[in-house]
């Protein structure tokens, strides 16, 4: 095997010194949207953002406000999308977005091919190791995320016969969809979910707009609607990482 | 409920002036069990509290990575995301007996296989955005560090990324091979023929431009 030479080497030495920090703000936005699509539960995003929860609290605000706040700290994309969505009465013209977290569930997290014959070079950590669990930090952010289901979708875009595109602005509805119902507006929330179903009858996020809808429904108050609908939801996705959100912001 | 508890420190590379030595990599410890556990259990799931730690710990680490795969500034947030929502999916599937960073590698470099099969993201551009480490105490040793850093960018964006991703994890990140083919699932063969193109191809560039920057 050829090694570098040395002068090129040399080169490397600052990038293999340290991993700079992401900029500001972006661990936490991530964190935001992590905790929307893997999530769902009502009372989520209030320990999700340091500063938010104990403003919030203090505030005695409700659960919708909440998410609005949390959301307002984080500066969440999400509800960018939705105030640029908001007076759109026709198609949704959407920021572009490069990814989708349904394109990424359709990159599979393949199991290694490859043998390990140096893996016990590196397992000598031992459990109590520290490296995974260092101390807690005072203001750590916190994340719900459903306690199962793992399931790989299989529903990317060529079972749907719809390209990026479409999937960037399907995410975009839902996740102005999202925002409207932090805002506690469950009318513009359960409109964009019509309005992605209109549009994407048969779309990859399908299970994630079911799950906003029923949220929606019951903050505003449909309880029987939103029953119907989950149980609709329960039937179509047994298997749905969503599925104990639904279930959770029923009881 | 997954409570984040990690920590953005990160341990420093070994000092080395050739490729670092494969048994200490950076990131290389293997994620501790919940507890003592039967040999067999290295297969068992990520926990919610585990998740969210790798999350604190190693967001930095997916956020450069995916960088210097040549995600565009403005696309690697959404990119991180995507990383993490595939960790989750598939946290059924990590063996604890390796190492957590060449694994989130490895989904990092599918993510953004992923994002550049697209046409418009083809493109791609050396030295956009800011650079967002620390460059030094100095102001020439910033500069130095900086043109330093475009150049080895510039050197990265040359390499294909079947090779670029090789070639970071193992001479800037110091991951071994054996887990760098099996975090990217290619034969231990064809990653250090692709190691070997990519050092060829990367000091061919790099000699290339550096007479050209250091020209007045």
């Amino acid at each position: 095997m050829n090694e570098l030479p040395t002068d090129v080497d040399r080169l490397l030495h600052a990038e293999r010194g340290s991993v700079p920090p992401a900029p500001a703000g972006a661990r936490e936005r991530v964190l935001a949207r992590l905790s929307s699509t893997l999530g769902g539960s009502a009372s989520l995003p209030l320990p999700l953002l340091p500063a938010a929860a104990p403003v919030a609290a203090a505030a005695g605000l409700s659960s919708a406000a909440k998410w609005g706040l949390a959301l307002l700290l984080g500066g969440g994309l999400p509800l960018v999308s939705y105030l640029a969505l908001r007076p759109a009465p026709a198609p949704v013209t959407l920021a572009p977005s490069a990814t989708s977290a349904p394109a990424a569930a359709a990159v599979a997290v393949r199991a290694p091919l490859a043998p390990a014959p140096a893996a016990t070079a590196l397992v000598a950590a031992p459990a109590t190791s520290a490296s995974m669990a260092p101390p807690a930090a005072p203001a750590a952010p916190v994340l719900i995320v459903p306690p199962r289901d793992r399931r790989v979708r299989n529903d990317g875009p060529a079972a749907s016969g719809q390209g990026d595109d479409s999937l960037a602005a399907e995410r975009g509805l839902l996740e102005a969809a999202r925002a409207a119902l932090a805002l506690g507006n469950t009318t513009e929330a359960l409109a964009l979910c019509r309005r992605h179903q209109h549009r994407f009858a048969a779309g990859q996020l399908t299970e994630e707009r079911e799950s906003i809808a029923v949220r929606a429904l019951v903050s505003a108050g449909q309880t029987a609607a939103a029953q119907t609908r989950a149980d609709d939801f329960r039937r179509r996705f047994p298997r749905s990482m969503f599925l104990p959100a639904v279930d959770a912001v029923l009881q | 409920m997954l409570r984040v508890v990690g920590s953005d420190k990160v341990t420093e590379a070994p000092a080395s002036t050739q490729s670092p030595p494969v048994d200490k990599a950076v990131g290389a410890t293997p994620l501790p069990g919940p507890g003592p556990r039967p040999a067999d259990a290295s297969r068992e799931p990520i926990s919610d509290d585990e998740f969210g730690a790798i999350y604190q710990a190693q967001f930095d680490y997916v956020f450069y990575s995916l960088r210097r795969l040549g995600a565009h500034d403005g696309d690697i947030e959404d990119l991180s995301h995507d990383v993490f929502v595939a960790l989750y999916r598939g946290r059924g599937d990590y063996d604890r007996a390796r190492p957590i960073r060449p694994w989130l590698f490895g989904i990092a470099f599918r993510v953004a296989s992923d994002y550049r099969r697209r046409a418009r993201h083809r493109s791609e551009v050396a030295g956009e955005g800011r650079e967002f480490a620390d460059l030094g105490p100095d102001a020439e040793g910033r500069l130095s560090a900086a043109e330093d850093r475009a150049l080895v960018r510039e050197g990265l964006l040359a390499l294909d990324l079947d090779r670029r991703a090789i070639f970071l994890m193992h001479d800037i990140d110091g991951h071994p091979m054996p887990e760098i083919a099996a975090a990217l699932a290619v034969p231990l063969n064809t990653a250090y023929s692709r190691l070997r193109l990519a050092r060829e191809q990367f000091a061919r560039v790099v000699r290339r431009k550096r007479p050209r920057r250091e020209a007045p």
